[in-house]
Formats: structure tokens, C-alpha cells, sequence
């Protein structure tokens, strides 16, 4: 039975506690499930070619011995499978390949297999996600078929791209524009046309990528008029989306205010993906009129977590991936020693308020096992009992330390850096970038550069230069990072000089080197210090 | 004729409404009331006084046409409140401000009605012949229709609220918008073309309608509702109204066209009506028993023949077998798969497969659907626990197995503790797919009883199973052994070959290594057999320590090689054993064959016991084919068994002693004397003071092993010499295992040097861990020694040595006898030897 039909005739409870019924499971039973379905996809691994080569002919037969025996891995470990994309060595047969940013720039795009069954388990968790993100109190939901539905996620082969072509079989959701127009869209267009039917026709339901949504958001009078403001494109409006707008000017005039979303759209279902929704939540709530629901997930797991009827963490889906654990400490100890096998540990065993790297097997013949993605979560809490959420709650916290993210578009790593530096020819000494926020609550690579004291011409470089030089190298070079100023309109990029010695001088006082890529904010801040007694007693650049 | 027509309408189709409500409101009474069936009860008593009050004025009924009218206005005037209160409990809303507030106004209504503030009473006029009623509104009946359209704006409201809300899906409420749009349309209907009583009718069809609905929210089973007693009711209360409807109408028909009959009138009358009744009863008790009681009637028979079926056998399959047919015939289900719990591999695998399948299916117990099932009190619709969580945990080859034989509902057998079984029925065969709830409840009922007779039944067979074994090692016991070789006798499996392995000495391993010790090797010993036979052998214990192996279409020679590999096993067993003393146990196997040696079972049983006899009578630990030329011999040797064949053999070897050590013969014969007459004054039964009179007489035997330099030393031994002169217990029992059945005097000689402490040798067990005998043995052995003459001592005074008896009492020896000893040698009944 489609979900449309159970919409027809199933009660409501039944439906909730068909797609959202995991929420209700204590971690005894959430653990096995996990433990049940690892048991499969070890199963089904050990018969495959990438199978016997990840877990070198071992197969484990408790979570114990798994934990013990098989190693961790990384995408370098699936590279010349995946890549190749030989189906003969994978444990199932896929369906379809997604694909992601690897190492922008200096690596070639992740691939990553999906069979029948993954997308099979990938459809509910968005069905449920779509559920929750029309709740507002457990066990109560007002998806409806035909709702219309605004689509701002990236689309195919990005793992975003599967949820409209995932849900379509499913149920009716207007989506503005159809599928098969967006198919002829570029990702801009698609999200100006779908504003526009939004304006015309309604909203009740809006898919995005939270940094895009942040920009619609903030630009929304300008998509508001080129949808239906404009009295010489009122043609098609529908007389209530008329009625509204009416009521919204006349409202907004009075108040002296700008026009907000929540003026126009009375919106049942707001779900937002990307590693800033929580920067952006406020403020999407006080435009909408509705908090957005965070899902979380990525190329190589599909949809891995999504919140709750309160909005307030992440549970992960049970069925979508054995999910296991590094502490931070374990993570950065293995960082700086890589023959350091760090320690996981299980959903049953973490601790709140903890940062934890996460490390995937994926099931039902998915292709990953114990691997590392590279993303941080903070378990928040092990229980939420006055919600009556029983399972750890999580929030995203970044990427790991040595990745820059910015706006979940790009992941820009030390090697690609150091790339777009040798092909520049910029003459940087040293450097060190990390991830900051501006007062938007935008994201960019603050990048730190001592100039090399050799070369002649580096005395007329200034911040300005470096940085128009740096980002259209770093533009040429990483395509994800283009799309950051070509869909958001944003520079990602600022550029700080540093006098020539800094770092040396950083390393001699403090004993190490300050890290390439996102050092601790402690070590800036003592960069800055140190600097400042530098002016005062007059060293510097 | 016209007139007859429309007389006849404007009573009968409110008559037809009335019983129809009539008969819905009867047919609830004997349903469980929830507070919606009351909502519906009350509903169809609004409909009643409606379509009654209606019928009674038109038929002018006692006492006035307008208290009929009053009446059926009541009626109408509750239906609002009542469709109200229908709806807030169907769609499960609350709202007890409105539900009061409207029941006020309701009750002013009708207060108000009966002073005829809406309507003028309703004026007879007969117009060519044709009875009508004539009747005013007054203005404020625009009341109650601003009433009625507040309640039914409310009732509007609470549903679109649900259906918003999606609590309740819109098919639960579907026949209950067709039956209000059917009521609704039957009155305006009725407003244009007043010749057709449509507003009743409608009402009529309303009710049909919400009893669907109930129906089809299952708040009730159909053939669960009504009773016989309720179907008198109605047939009587229709009978009499029939019969006041149509006597008027009749009467006048008969009257104007019949008029030769008129002197017979009430006559014929009575006969047709008479006639009409009892046909209307007939029909209505038939229809009764085929809509309700009939089906119900027939598959509580087969529930009960069902029971009766399989109460009355205690075979699994037999019962698993009934319950199938049972099901095929009643539920037409496709295909049906009974899996039953098997607690030697812990797991449910498919018994009787109505359908065959390439592999059996299994589920283990911590399978989501058997955990599911758990959990439930009663079966599974399949559909339902696809949307469950614990789905979610299934293996894909888990679903696909369960897909593929197209599972529709699982239906567990639930006992006490555990679940013995369940059965997975597919999809129906037909257009209806799914199974219903009458289907479920009978499923379940006959589940229960087939519960029970297969508890039952599981029951006898582990009785049976545990009378057919030998419980220590889980073989064949005797009784089953004989059963069984007739068996082969009567199939005529020639050859057939029995091997009888008796364990040697098997009393001293027990002694020795304790009996639970024991008991271990019997097993371990069954299972070397398991091995060596392989699974066409018949193996059983056939006594204590005789295992019994029959093998048919097997000969002599292959089976005694398979008994060499049991040997061999035993072997490896026994060295490869890390405790640190080194245990003995050896076999000796006799082989006969049918019809090579032995013309029957009995034969077979005897010729190789004897075989094995012979081995024990000449070293023991081998294995023989039995040859004819030992009968004769055998049966002779026997007659002269027992204690006679033993004796020269004693006398040998004390004669033995004799001549090596004279000393230590006249100590053997004294201590033999002593400890019988100790154990015989302890009140031990006469064989066994015989025991421990030839244990006395050999428990020095080993002494003959012992050089004479130790054995007749004059001085102290020194510790190296002493060690080789205890030596003389182990070498005794040496001797006496390789002597025919003589092995039940070793505990007694193996214990003799050991204390009562548990400071002897050379087990160094204590207390009653050392046997009886071995404990007269000691206590005569230390007397006599001290009392005789030896190359190191002299002889000590008799007192002297009761008195050290007496200071070792609960240390060297058992004090009880110990104490005895001492009186009997005191008081003289044991007489002390000198020599």
C-alpha cells in the first residue's frame, strides 16, 4: 500500500506509528535492530569481493568481535571499487550511484552504491522526516496528498536529489516545479520557478538546503515580487494566495515592516538539510512561522538522523546504518598518530554532551563498513524522558577539524590548498585557514598567510589582492566553491596577512606547530596576542 | 383502487420503517454496549417514535390521532440531539458543554411541542374517500429548524475537524453521509410529492445504513448480535402490527367487493391474517437462522467436533494434520505452513507443508516476527506487523521468504510458557484477500484448542520418549532393545548382528573415581558408540554396565571391527584423560549373529552374553565372534558357577602367599575371620560378610610382588622400603581385577589401609567414603598385627591393643565399629588366634 492510500485509510496513529514508531523504542531495542542488521550486512559483506578485502577474511560475529577485528576505514579504502564502479565486488546490486564532493578540487567526486532495499529504507526515513516536520506534538501530522511542495535541495546525483523521485511513487506531492521540468533547470532557476508557483498557487511544504533557504529568506521580498506582488503578474494567482497577499501588504504597511514568508504561506512542513541549520534556525522559524526540521544524513549513509516533534536533536533512523562512535580525544590522538586505533563505541554507550566522530556501516548490501565520513556530532542527551524519546539525541557539529565546510557546498582540506597556492603562484611563507562566521551568521575560510620574505614583489601584495587572486584560483579550481558565490552570493573567503615569522615564532614559544586547517580557536587567540606585544614593542611586518 | 393504493402506502411504509428500526433496535440488545451503541439505540428509538408515532396516527389509533402526531414530532425532534450525540462518540470527540446544552434544548422542544407551539394538531379529512391529515405551521417552528441546523453545523464542524485531522479515515464515515443524505432527500421528497410517505422511508433506510457503519468499524460481529429470543420478540410485535395495519384496509376491501362474504368477515379475516402470521413467522425464524444462527451454529459444530477430534489422540501430527483441514475447509486459505518449535535446535521449523517448498522455513526465537508474536495475545495479520518497528530488524532473505510464500496472518498455538508452534496463512483464495474478523475470531478459536491437544500431545511423547530411553545416556533402554529386535526379526533383516559390550570392572571405577564419575563415562561411553555404529545401529544400555548394539543386514565380522573402533576410542579417551591419576576401563565384547549362530532374538540375546561370560571368565577386555562349539561348554561351566568355582582359586593364591611369606597367609586367614565375624555381629547381610571374609583372605595378596628383603625385614623400613611395601594394595588389586569375578572384593581390599581421618592410603578418602568392608578390614588387619609375632616386634597383649584400637577410634578407624570390635573381642565371641 502506497503511502497516499494509508493517508486515505489508515488512522492517523497507524501511520505514525508505522514511520515514526522508532522514536518509541528504548536503546535495548534500538540496539537490536542495529545489532540485528549488522549481523545481515556482515553476511552479506563477507560473500563480496569489497567484503573480504575491507575485512580481510574475517567475519565477525558479535558487535565485540566487529569492533575488534574489522578496521576503520576511509573513501581511499572503497576508491578503486567504487570509482570504477565495479558491481561484481559489491555486497548487493545497485540501483544507483550517488556522488559527492571527495576533497574539493584535488580529489574526483565520491561515488557511493545504493541497492533496491537501501533506497527502499532511505523512502520511509523521509517519509517519517516528512511526517515530523508537519508535527508539532507526538503522534500528530498533517501531510496530505497533493500537498505542494517547494523543493530547494541539490539535485541528482547528489543524495538530496533522490527525495522528490523517492517520494513520488509514494504519494502525490505537487512539487513546484514538476519534476520533470526541474530536470531542465539549473539549481537557481529551479528555486526562482518554484517560488514563483509558490506565490501563485501556495506552499505546504518546503524541502531545502538550509543555507539556500537562508538566502531566499533574506531576499524574500525580491522573490516575492518577481512571484506575485507585481500587480502585472497576478495573472494565474489563486484567489486565496490573492487574499493573502493583500492582507500581507496591507498588514506589512501598516507595520512598516518587510514582508515576511510567514505573511504570505501558512506552511505545514519545513524540513532543512546542511551542516548550518542550527545557525539559521531562529531566524528561519521567526520568517516562516514554523521551526524547520533537521534531517541529517549524506552521500554515503542517504538520510541517517532527523529531529523530532520538538526540534531540539537528532535521532538516528535505527534501520539506516550501524552507527558507532570516536570521543574527540580518541579522534585527535589518531589524527596526530595514525598508527592509533581510536576506540568507538555504540549508540548504547555514548555519553551526553560529548563530541563524537561518527563511523558508518551501512546496511542492506550498502558498500561502507566502519567507515568514517567525517563528520562531528554532540550527543546532547542519552534520554529526552519528558518528550518520551528514550534514544540519544544529537547535534551537528562540523566537519572534522582538518575539513573546511562552508555551507555544506565545499570541503576544502589542506592538500587542496596547498594545490590552488603552487598553481597561483602567490608568494605565501606560511599559512593556516580556518572556518569562522560573520555577523550573517555566514560562514567563509578565514585564511591566515605570512608572505615569503624572498620574493620581491610579495612587498605590493595586500589582503585585497591576495584574496581576488586566492578565490578565483580557488573558483577555477573547486567547482563547489564557485557554486558558494553563484547560488548564495556570498565570498567565502577572507584574507588576513600575518608579518612574516609569525608562526615560527608561534612555534618556538609554544612548542608546535599551529594546525594547517582549523586550528583551536586557543591557538589563534595567542597568535593575536603574541602579535600585539610584537607592535607594542615594535616587531612586525 | 387508487385510494385503496394510497391508504396502503401511508401505512405501510411507516410500518415498514418502524419495524425495520424496530428490529435493528432489538438486534443490539444482546450486543456489548460501548457508549456509541447506546448513541445508536437512542438514535433508532428517535427513529421509532418518528416512523411509529407516524404509522399509529395515520391508523387513528387509541387515544388520538394528535397524540400520534405529538408523538412522531418527539421523534423528529430528538433525532438532531440524538445524531449529535451518535457522531461526538463515533469520531471519539469530546464536548460535554454542547452535548448538554443541546439535550436542554432538545427536552424544551418537545415540552413545547406537546402544547402545540410549532404546529396545529392535524385535522381528519376524508376527501373521496381517502383518509388525510391536515395540519399549520405556526411561526415558532422556525425554532426548532434553526435548532436543527445549529446541531447539525456542530456535527459538521466535529467531523471536518476528524477528517482535518485525519484521525479517522473518510471510509468509516462514507455510509453514514449516505444515510443522512438518504433521510434528507426522503423528506424533501416527501415536502414536493405528499403522496409518498418518503420521509419514513428514508428513515428507514438511515438506520440500515448507520448499522453498516457500526459494522463496518467492527464494534460488532453481525452474527453476534441478534438472539432467538430477541427474533420472538420481533417476529410477534411484527405479526401484531401487521395485522392492525391491514385489518382496516381489508375490511373494507371485502366490505365494498366482496360483499356475498360479508356474514363471514371476521372469520375470513382471522384465517388470512392467521395465515399471514404464521407464514411471517416462519419466514422471519428462517431468515433468523440463516442470516445469524446457522453459520454461527455450523462452525461452533466444527469447533466442537474439532475439539472432540483432537482431544481424543495424542499424535502431533495428527492433531496438525485435523487443524489443517479445518482451516482449508472453513478459510479457504491458498497455502498454509505450520512450523513447530523443536527444542533440540531451538527453533521453529515448517512440520506439515501443505504447500512443498525447496527448504523447510525456520525461525529462530529471536526472529521480529516470533518476538512479535510474543508479545501478542493473539494472532498476526501480516500486513499489520509489516508496519511495526521490529520490521524493520528482518533480514531481507527474512521478508523475501515470508513474501514468497505470500503471508497473510500468523497464528500462534500459545501455550503457558512458550509458544509450541504457529501456522502462516497466506492470502485468501478468491476476490477477498484479507482475512475478516469472523475468519480471525474462528482461527483463534480453534488455534486454542489445537493449543491445548498439542501441549498434551507434546506431553505423552516426552513420557513415551522418556520410557523408550535409558534417561542417564539417553539410548535405547532394554525393554525397548527386545522390542526392537523382534522388530528386525519380523522385517527379516538378515544378517542381523548383536553386539553386548559389558564394561570390566566397572564396580571398581566407581569405587575409585566416585559415581558421578561413573555415570560420566556411561555417557561418554554411548556416544563413543553413537560414533563407532553410525546411525543404522539399535544401541541401548542394556543393564548397569552392558551395552547392547543391534545392527541389521550387518555381519559378525563388520561389526566386531566396528567394536575394535570403539575400543579404540575408549582408549583414546581413557590417555588422553589430564587428570592426574590415571584411570583403567577396558570392555569385553560378545558378537552373535542371526541366523549364522542363533536361530531367534532370544538366542542372540544368550549366545552373546555367554560370549561375553567367557571373556570375563579368561582375562576380560576382549572382544569374540560367539562360536557354536561353546554352548555345550558354556552351559556346563555355568552349572557349576558361584561361590564354588571361586573357592580353589581363593586357596590358590592364599597358598601362594604361603609359600612366600608364612606369616602373612596366617595373618590373611586370621584377619578374614575376624573382620566376617565383625561384619557379621554389624548386621551385614551373609554375602556380604562373605565378601569380606575372601577380601580378608586375598587383601595381602599383593605382598607376594613385594621383595622378601622388605617383606621380612627385622628392623624398621626406611621410607624408600616402606613406599615399595605400600605398593602391596595396588599390586593386589592387579591381581584380583585379572581374576574372574572376583573384582567385588577390591573396594574391600583397595580400602583396607585407609583411615578414618583420611589420612591412610592410598586414596586418602575418609569416613563412609571408604567402604564397609574395607573398614572391617582395617580394623581386623591393625589387631592382628599387633596381637601376632613379627620379624620387627613382638606380640602385643591383647588389652594393649583393644586399648589403641579404642584411642584410634574416629581417627584410624570407623568408631562404631571400632567399639563393636572391642566388645566382641572383650566378651570373647571373637575368639583371638594364636600363631
Amino acid at each position: 500500500m502506497r503511502f497516499k492510500d494509508k493517508l486515505k485509510t489508515c488512522q492517523m496513529k497507524e501511520i505514525w506509528d508505522e514511520y515514526c514508531g522508532f522514536l518509541d523504542l528504548n536503546i535495548n531495542e534500538y540496539m537490536q535492530i542495529q545489532k540485528r542488521l549488522l549481523a545481515e550486512q556482515i553476511e552479506l559483506y563477507s560473500r563480496s569481493g569489497l567484503g573480504q578485502k575491507i575485512m580481510h577474511g574475517e567475519k565477525p560475529s558479535s558487535v565485540e568481535e566487529f569492533r575488534r577485528n574489522i578496521p576503520l576505514t576511509t573513501y581511499e579504502d572503497y576508491a578503486d571499487v567504487l570509482l570504477m564502479q565495479r558491481k561484481e565486488m559489491l555486497p548487493g546490486e545497485p540501483v544507483v550511484w550517488l556522488e559527492t564532493t571527495w576533497e574539493s578540487g584535488s580529489r574526483p567526486k565520491k561515488l557511493a552504491p545504493y541497492t533496491r532495499e537501501m533506497l527502499d529504507v532511505y523512502t520511509n526515513n523521509i517519509l517519517a522526516a516528512m511526517i515530523l516536520s508537519t508535527s508539532e506534538e507526538k503522534g500528530k501530522f498533517k501531510v496530505k496528498n497533493g500537498d505542494k511542495s517547494l523543493y530547494g535541495l541539490a539535485p541528482l546525483p547528489y543524495a538530496t536529489g533522490l527525495f522528490p523521485l523517492l517520494i513520488a511513487p509514494e504519494m502525490d506531492l505537487k512539487f513546484m516545479p514538476s519534476l520533470e521540468e526541474a530536470r531542465n533547470l539549473s539549481f537557481t532557476e529551479q528555486n526562482k520557478k518554484g517560488f514563483a508557483a509558490a506565490m501563485k498557487g501556495g506552499l505546504d511544504q518546503f524541502f531545502g538546503t538550509s543555507s539556500v533557504v537562508y538566502t531566499i529568506t533574506k531576499n524574500f521580498e525580491n522573490y516575492a515580487s518577481s512571484g506575485g506582488l507585481d500587480p502585472k503578474k497576478l495573472m494565474g494567482i489563486s484567489p486565496s494566495m490573492l487574499s493573502r497577499l493583500i492582507k500581507a501588504k496591507y498588514v506589512c504597511d501598516r507595520d512598516k515592516r518587510p514582508i515576511k514568508p510567514k505573511d504570505i504561506f501558512d506552511l505545514k512542513g519545513f524540513v532543512c538539510v546542511g551542516t548550518d541549520t542550527a545557525l539559521f534556525r531562529d531566524e528561519l522559524e521567526e520568517a516562516w512561522g514554523r521551526s524547520p526540521l533537521e534531517i541529517h544524513g549524506g552521500t554515503e549513509p542517504g538520510c541517517m538522523g532527523t529531529e523530532t516533534w520538538n526540534r531540539n536533536g537528532l535521532v538516528f533512523f535505527p534501520d539506516n546504518a550501524f552507527y558507532e562512535f570516536i570521543p574527540r580525544e580518541e579522534m585527535l590522538k589518531n589524527e596526530a598518530d595514525p598508527s592509533y586505533i581510536p576506540r568507538t563505541y555504540t549508540m548504547d554507550e555514548v555519553i551526553a554532551n560529548q563530541e563524537y566522530e561518527i563511523v558508518l556501516t551501512t546496511f542492506k548490501g550498502g558498500a561502507f563498513m566502519r567507515y568514517r565520513p567525517g563528520d562531528m556530532y554532540r550527543c546532547l542527551r542519552t534520554v529526552s524522558e519528558k518528550e518520551g524519546v528514550m534514544l540519544p539525541q544529537f547535534e551537528y557539529v562540523d566537519r572534522v577539524p582538518w575539513v573546511i565546510d562552508i555551507a555544506g557546498f565545499t570541503r576544502i582540506t589542506e592538500s587542496s590548498i596547498r594545490c590552488v597556492l603552487d598553481r597561483s603562484r602567490l608568494p605565501v611563507g606560511d599559512w593556516f585557514a580556518m572556518k569562522e562566521y560573520n555577523g550573517d551568521k555566514r560562514s567563509f575560510m578565514h585564511f591566515y598567510v605570512e608572505l615569503d620574505s624572498e620574493t620581491p614583489q610579495a612587498a605590493y601584495l595586500d589582503e585585497q589582492l591576495i584574496k581576488d587572486h586566492f578565490g578565483a584560483y580557488f573558483r577555477h579550481y573547486d567547482h563547489d566553491y564557485k557554486d558558494l558565490k553563484r547560488l548564495l552570493g556570498v565570498e567565502p573567503l577572507v584574507v588576513t596577512i600575518l608579518p612574516i615569522g609569525s608562526l615560527k615564532r608561534f612555534e618556538e614559544r609554544y612548542g608546535y606547530q599551529i594546525r594547517k586547517i582549523n586550528p583551536s580557536m586557543r591557538d589563534v587567540i595567542d597568535l593575536n596576542h603574541m602579535l600585539h606585544e610584537a607592535d607594542r614593542t615594535g616587531g612586525g611586518r | 383502487m387508487m385510494n385503496f393504493l394510497h391508504e396502503f402506502m401511508f401505512t405501510q411504509v411507516p410500518l415498514l420503517a418502524l419495524l425495520c428500526n424496530v428490529f435493528l433496535l432489538f438486534t443490539l440488545l444482546s450486543a456489548k454496549k460501548d457508549s456509541s451503541i447506546k448513541a445508536f439505540m437512542g438514535l433508532l428509538v428517535a427513529f421509532i417514535l418518528w416512523a411509529g408515532g407516524a404509522f399509529l396516527m395515520r391508523m387513528q389509533m387509541y387515544p388520538d390521532v394528535a397524540f400520534w402526531w405529538k408523538v412522531s414530532l418527539s421523534g423528529i425532534f430528538l433525532v438532531p440531539y440524538m445524531y449529535f450525540l451518535l457522531f461526538s462518540n463515533y469520531t471519539e470527540q469530546k464536548g460535554k458543554f454542547l452535548k448538554v446544552l443541546f439535550g436542554v434544548l432538545t427536552v424544551v422542544l418537545v415540552v413545547l411541542n406537546a402544547y402545540d407551539v410549532f404546529m396545529t394538531a392535524p385535522e381528519v379529512t376524508i376527501v373521496d374517500g381517502v383518509t388525510d391529515l391536515t395540519y399549520d405551521l405556526k411561526l415558532p417552528a422556525v425554532f426548532p429548524v434553526v435548532y436543527a441546523v445549529a446541531v447539525f453545523g456542530c456535527m459538521w464542524r466535529m467531523l471536518s475537524k476528524t477528517l482535518r485531522e485525519e484521525e479517522m479515515p473518510v471510509a468509516y464515515l462514507v455510509p453514514l453521509f449516505v444515510g443522512i443524505g438518504l433521510m434528507l432527500l426522503g423528506i424533501a421528497v416527501n415536502t414536493m410529492f405528499t403522496a409518498i410517505p418518503a420521509d419514513t422511508m428514508g428513515c428507514a433506510l438511515n438506520a440500515v445504513c448507520i448499522y453498516y457503519a457500526f459494522y463496518k468499524k467492527r464494534f460488532y460481529a453481525l452474527n453476534q448480535i441478534t438472539s432467538k429470543g430477541s427474533m420472538y420478540v420481533v417476529s410477534i410485535l411484527i405479526t401484531g402490527m401487521t395485522i392492525s395495519a391491514i385489518y382496516q384496509p381489508v375490511d373494507t376491501f371485502i366490505m365494498k367487493h366482496l360483499s356475498n362474504t360479508e356474514m363471514n368477515t371476521t372469520l375470513v379475516i382471522a384465517i388470512t391474517c392467521s395465515a399471514v402470521a404464521i407464514l411471517l413467522f416462519m419466514g422471519l425464524n428462517k431468515l433468523h437462522d440463516g442470516l445469524f444462527i446457522r453459520e454461527r451454529m455450523r462452525r461452533d459444530d466444527q469447533v466442537h467436533n474439532f475439539s472432540t477430534a483432537v482431544n481424543s489422540t495424542l499424535k502431533t501430527s495428527e492433531i496438525l494434520q485435523r487443524f489443517a483441514d479445518l482451516v482449508k475447509e472453513e478459510v479457504a486459505t491458498e497455502h498454509m505452513y505450520i512450523c513447530m518449535y523443536d527444542p533440540e535446535k531451538g527453533e521453529y521449523t515448517s512440520d506439515v507443508n501443505i504447500q512443498s517448498l525447496e527448504k523447510p522455513l525456520s525461525f529462530r526465537d529471536d526472529h521480529p516476527m516470533m518476538q512479535r508474536l510474543q508479545k501478542n495475545n493473539s494472532g498476526l495479520l501480516y500486513t499489520d506487523f509489516q508496519k511495526t518497528t521490529a520490521y524493520k530488524s528482518m533480514w531481507e532473505d527474512e521478508k523475501q521468504q515470508l513474501a514468497y510464500i505470500h503471508a497473510a496472518y500468523i497464528l500462534p498455538f500459545r501455550g503457558e510458557d512458550r509458544i509450541h508452534g504457529f501456522v502462516i496463512l497466506s492470502e485468501k483464495q478468491g476476490k477477498k484477500k484479507n482475512y475478516s474478523y469472523d475468519d480471525v475470531n474462528f482461527l483463534e478459536s480453534i488455534a486454542s484448542v489445537a493449543a491445548i491437544a498439542l501441549k498434551n500431545a507434546m506431553l505423552y511423547q516426552v513420557l513415551e520418549k522418556e520410557a523408550l530411553l535409558d534417561p542417564l545416556t539417553g539410548l535405547l533402554n532394554r525393554r525397548t532393545l527386545n522390542r526392537r529386535i523382534d522388530e528386525q526379526f519380523e522385517k527379516n533383516a538378515t544378517p542381523i548382528t548383536l553386539a553386548l559390550l559389558n564394561l570390566d570392572d566397572f564396580s571398581l571405577y566407581n569405587e575409585l573415581y566416585g559415581s558421578e564419575e561413573g555415570d560420566k563415562m556411561l555417557k561418554q561411553f554411548a556416544r563413543m558408540l553413537e560414533q563407532a555404529y553410525g546411525d543404522t545401529a539399535i544401541i541401548s544400555r542394556y543393564g548397569g554396565k552392558e551395552f547392547a548394539v543391534l545392527l541389521p543386514f550387518c555381519d559378525a565380522l563388520t561389526v566386531k571391527a566396528k567394536t575394535e573402533q570403539v575400543q579404540v576410542l575408549l582408549a583414546d579417551y581413557i590417555s588422553n584423560s589430564r587428570e592426574r591419576i590415571k584411570k583403567f576401563l577396558t570392555f569385553s565384547a560378545g558378537i552373535c549373529s542371526y541366523p549364522m549362530s542363533a536361530v531367534n532374538g532370544n538366542q542372540l540375546i544368550s549366545y552373546a552374553n555367554m560370549t561375553v561370560f567367557q571373556i570375563k571368565q579368561h582375562g576380560k577386555n576382549a572382544i569374540k565372534i560367539f562360536d557354536n562349539s561353546q554352548v555345550n561348554r558354556s552351559e556346563d561351566e555355568r552349572h557349576d558357577g558361584g561361590i564354588q568355582e571361586l573357592t580353589p582359586t581363593i586357596y590358590a593364591l592364599t597358598a601362594a602367599i604361603d609359600a612366600k611369606d608364612h606369616y602373612t597367609f596366617n595373618h590373611s586367614q586370621c584377619v578374614s575371620k575376624y573382620a566376617s565375624q565383625l561384619a557379621e555381629h554389624a548386621g551385614l547381610p551373609s554375602d556380604h560378610v562373605e565378601i569380606i571374609q575372601q577380601a580378608g583372605l586375598l587383601h595381602d595378596i599383593g605382598k607376594i610382588g613385594i621383595p622378601d628383603v622388605i617383606l621380612t625385614k627385622s628392623g624398621r623400613l626406611d621410607p624408600e622400603e616402606f613406599s615399595i611395601m605400600r605398593q602391596h594394595v595396588e599390586r593386589s588389586i592387579e591381581m584380583i581385577r585379572h581374576l574372574p569375578s572376583l573384582d567385588y572384593v577390591i573396594p574391600a581390599v583397595l580400602g583396607h589401609h585407609e583411615r578414618f581421618d583420611g589420612k591412610g592410603y592410598p586414596r586418602g578418602i575418609s569416613g563412609e567414603d571408604i567402604p564397609l568392608s574395607a573398614r572391617c578390614l582395617s580394623i581386623a588387619d591393625s589387631f592382628d598385627a599387633m596381637v601376632s609375632k613379627r620379624s620387627y616386634k613382638n606380640k602385643m597383649p591383647v588389652e594393649d591393643a583393644l586399648m589403641e584400637i579404642e584411642k584410634n577410634l574416629g581417627t584410624q578407624f570407623d568408631p562404631e565399629l571400632g567399639r563393636l570390635f572391642i566388645n566382641l573381642v572383650k566378651d570373647g565371641t571373637i575368639e583371638v588366634i594364636n600363631y
